[in-house]
């Protein structure tokens, strides 16, 4: 009775807070530009030099990365610093608890069913394809729509599904959490490294145009900038699988482990 | 009654311009609040964390809808088009990308904190943990 | 380029970045050997302490420095912007940082299983990234890559506080909601200036905001900012978070985490407040109004909170809240005396309370107290730490020549320039109320009932001892050099602000 009468509490809390929201989102909304507008301040000032000038500063089409990877790397950077930070600050809070000797009989004894016989042998197909999907889209990041994260996200996916569906013997292997951020710190160092190049050849930090890649393509050309932002997708794409899969795995563990236990 | 009719009209013709124009932009107040006031009532930890993402959704909803232009296409460079007209800002989207990674960070961290809560304290739920709360 | 060329071309940049590839290649040389990590993560923050000191010279004589990232033109591109305020900033962070990771070591004994490394390099690496965020935010000269930073900060903060004591997760996952509100209406005042203007980079915002004068966009934009730093640096009725994160977080990154996240933050309120909008307009009198009652009723409901504690930790942390609303007082103040008095008070109290923290870490590391009626003349057995602690709080209480005082008196001069002469009183209330619950913790470390059994094993290691000498060496120095720091630095910085 008591919790019936706290939902309806909260419920009429809820209905107050649209209502208000409402009333002030009017206000609000009167001051702020009209959706779609062409002249307001922020569709005219800075995202106009983005789009006239992205294709003959970074040779890349897709603005959005160019924004990302070129304009504004030194965010993404960053960016991929807070994934790596929150994988190692999950493995930090959830150490891993067994031995690897009680793992290796952990990752033989775990061969429930994921999904019936069928989804299991279709999920078999669809790794591989996957994985390629996502070399594709890694590779397509600053042709079209695509990258970095979107692709690591898709490897991440493939091994999921390679180390959710029952053993068989072709497994691409385990990736322990801790090997996984190590990964991870090494993909992020990569995108790091690709910025620190220029600084030794004269230029600033993250300056693409003077990378030291002489022998292959000549010095000041907008290529460098595609060859730059291909190099710092590589490490944003290391680092998001790896974090996945590390996560994956502190959680695996821990569920498979209790499960195991419960089953001795 | 005639002149009653015309008002009330004009008043909705009013109120659908508004919503046409910048409407959304009331929207993604209100999931705003609606999250914060989520955050606040409900008493189990796995409940506040999804309120805190239904906030900053409506953040990221927020970004975007200034970024969007009357009859502009996607950021993607194509050989007819070249005036700065024909693209949506694609300065919002970018801004927002990372915002949605550091969104997904906060939330594996908090889902790894309530793991280990539940390890320490068997429960999630805030009054049996804290003493106090309660509600939802 | 000479190195000393090269070196002088990138130093904002290198002092951020030296942490940063020290935090991440910490896992894998600790995969390698279990101590390389932590030793690599030392030297990459005593370089970037080096660094840092090396830049407040630099910027001392060539003026604000700017780094254009990537060489794009700054309305485009990102830079980061050093001026005398927060290149002292800078430094300050990188030196604490320092010696918090110096004095952590004592607490991670690597353990001898196969799986030790891991917990070593988390902590490392997690502290690494700790001091890589506040630098930045410090340093960054762009809106959204200060939201960045902050989140880098507050995710290795809630890392930090959930590896501590029983009920860290507790504290942290608190922490890490309302924390990510604070974010998030940083974020929202951000995306209003950026629909009111257009750009992100501050200089150019504040020139764009110039015309705007107070459009009721810039209003909106100021009061979420108010909110987001507010939560970020514990500011009164937005603290809820603080004291159990304090009080609960691993004890030897505790000094760190309470000393300057709570700074760094002010200091970001205090960029965009006079660097960014325009200060003298009446609306933003009003918000100055605002967060000067906020941090008024913040001294007085701290320091009257730290008198009910004896957990020495909660002392402190409820302290915290008091010392955070003199700087927002500082603020509120807003003349050049107010200004100076709460970047000095950030200065001063991020060395005070560090300083106490430590102490507090090595109460816990040798004896494993915390609470301040078992003190029991405890400074036969630690002289060192005891005098350290006699220091800080003796700052805290704003005594002369320590560096508490000189911040008070600049306030007090501020307040009563403008007239305020509410502030002046608050000021001295809560000097004697810091005195009270002060002397209550000295009454037991020198006169308490002594406990026999502590068992003598040496002093502490060295390790610990620097950064308590070297901490209470700069509470002293702050407040005897604090006069040339003013007139060199902080002055021509601030009238510059001021002119603008």
């Amino acid at each position: 009775m008591k919790y019936k009468k706290g939902r309806k509490r909260a419920a009429f809390g809820l209905m107050l807070t649209i209502v208000l929201t409402a009333m002030a989102g009017l206000k609000v909304g009167s001051f702020l530009p009209i959706v779609g507008d062409h002249n307001s301040p922020a569709n005219s000032y800075v995202a106009n030099y983005y789009i006239i000038h992205a294709l003959e500063d970074t040779n890349s089409p897709n603005i959005v990365t160019a924004v990302l990877a070129d304009y504004r790397g030194f965010d993404t950077l960053f960016e991929t610093c807070v994934l790596f930070l929150a994988g190692l600050v999950v493995m930090t809070i959830l150490p891993p608890q067994i031995s690897p000797e009680q793992r290796k009989r952990l990752v033989k004894v775990d061969n429930h069913s994921f999904g019936g016989t069928v989804l299991d042998s279709s999920f078999r197909l669809v790794v591989p394809v996957i994985m390629i999907y996502g070399i594709y889209v890694l590779f397509h990041g600053e042709v079209s729509l695509g990258g970095g994260f979107q692709a690591g996200a898709l490897l991440a996916c493939a091994y999921l599904l390679d180390r959710i569906i029952p053993s068989f013997d072709n497994r691409l292997g385990v990736l322990w959490e801790e090997k996984a951020v190590v990964l991870a710190g090494i993909g992020t160092f990569f995108y790091a490294f690709t910025g620190m190049l220029p600084m030794f050849c004269g230029g600033k930090f993250l300056e693409f145009g003077k990378l030291p890649f002489g022998i292959f393509l000549r010095e000041g050309t907008v290529q460098l900038h595609s060859a730059g932002i291909l190099m710092v997708e590589l490490g944003v794409t290391l680092c998001v699988m790896a974090i996945i899969i590390s996560i994956l795995e502190v959680v695996l563990e821990r569920t498979d482990f209790e499960e195991w236990r419960k089953s001795e | 009654m005639n002149g009653f009719m015309e008002m009330a009209n004009v008043a909705l013709e009013r109120i659908e311009f508004f919503l046409m124009d910048r409407g959304i932009y009331m929207l993604t107040f209100i999931l705003f609040a609606v999250g914060i006031y989520g955050m606040v009532v409900c008493g189990n930890y796995m409940k506040k964390l999804m309120c805190m993402n239904v906030m900053q959704v409506s953040i990221i909803f927020f970004f975007l809808t200034f970024g969007q232009k009357e009859g502009g296409t996607l950021p993607v460079t194509i050989a007819q088009l070249f005036s700065a007209e024909d693209y949506i800002n694609p300065l919002p989207h970018a801004l927002m990308l990372t915002a949605i990674v550091v969104s997904l960070g906060i939330t594996g961290v908090g889902l790894a904190l309530l793991m280990k809560i539940k390890e320490l304290y068997g429960t999630i739920e805030e009054e049996n943990i804290t003493g106090k709360g309660g509600g939802l | 380029m000479s190195w000393f060329g090269f070196l002088e071309a990138h130093a904002p940049l290198l002092v951020i970045l030296f942490p940063l590839c020290g935090g991440l290649l910490c896992p894998f040389l600790s995969k390698i050997h279990g101590t390389w990590g932590k030793r690599v993560v030392m030297v990459c923050l005593f370089l970037s302490v080096v660094l840092s000191i090396w830049q407040l010279v630099l910027v001392h004589e060539q003026g604000v420095l700017h780094y254009w990232l990537g060489n794009w033109r700054p309305p485009y591109g990102i830079e980061l912007a050093i001026d005398g305020v927060n290149g002292l900033v800078v430094a300050l962070v990188s030196v604490i940082s320092w010696l918090t990771a110096l004095y952590s070591s004592p607490f991670e004994v690597v353990s001898k299983g196969s799986k030790g490394w891991v917990r070593t390099a988390g902590y490392y690496s997690i502290l690494a990234f700790l001091s890589v965020g506040l630098l930045g935010m410090a340093s960054a000269g762009d809106a959204f890559n200060l939201y960045v930073f902050m989140e880098i900060t507050a995710l290795s903060g809630y890392g930090l506080i959930a590896i501590g004591e029983e009920k860290g997760p507790i504290a942290a996952f608190r922490y890490l909601l309302t924390g990510t509100i604070g974010a998030s209406m940083y974020l929202l005042g951000v995306g209003f200036l950026y629909a009111a203007t257009g750009t992100l980079n501050m200089t150019d915002l504040s020139i764009r905001l110039e015309t705007l004068g107070d459009s009721p966009l810039v209003i909106l934009a100021a009061a979420c900012l108010v909110v987001g730093f507010g939560i970020k640096m514990a500011l009164f009725p937005l603290h809820g978070w603080q004291p159990a994160a304090h009080s609960y977080a691993h004890p030897a990154a505790d000094p760190m985490i309470a000393g300057i996240m709570i700074k760094v933050p002010a200091y970001g309120m205090l960029r965009f407040f006079f660097y960014i909008f325009y200060e003298n307009s009446p609306v933003m009198e009003l918000f100055f109004q605002a967060i000067g009652i906020m941090g008024a009723l913040g001294i007085l409901f701290g320091s009257l909170k730290a008198l009910r504690y004896s957990a020495y930790n909660k002392i402190l942390a409820y302290s915290s809240i008091g010392q955070v609303g003199y700087i927002a007082m500082g603020f509120a103040i807003g003349n050049i005396y107010g200004l100076m008095g709460a970047v000095l008070h950030i200065l001063s109290h991020a060395f005070m309370k560090t300083g106490l923290f430590y102490t507090s870490g090595a109460l816990k590391y040798k004896y494993g107290i915390h609470e301040i009626t078992s003190f029991g003349q405890i400074y036969k057995d630690m002289p060192t730490t005891a005098t350290a602690m006699v220091v800080c709080a003796l700052s805290m209480v704003g005594l002369p020549p320590f560096a508490g005082f000189f911040s008070k008196w600049y306030l007090a001069m501020g307040a009563i320039e403008n007239g305020q002469y509410l502030y002046v009183a608050i000021l001295i209330l809560s000097s004697l109320l810091s005195a009270i619950y002060f002397f209550r913790i000295f009454e037991e470390l020198f006169m308490g009932k002594r406990i026999e059994e502590r068992k003598k094993d040496g002093p502490l290691p060295w390790q610990m001892l620097l950064p308590l000498g070297a901490v209470a060496a700069a509470v002293i120095g702050l407040g005897l050099g604090n006069s040339s720091l003013v007139s060199e630095l902080l002055k021509p910085t601030l009238l510059e602000v001021f002119l603008v």
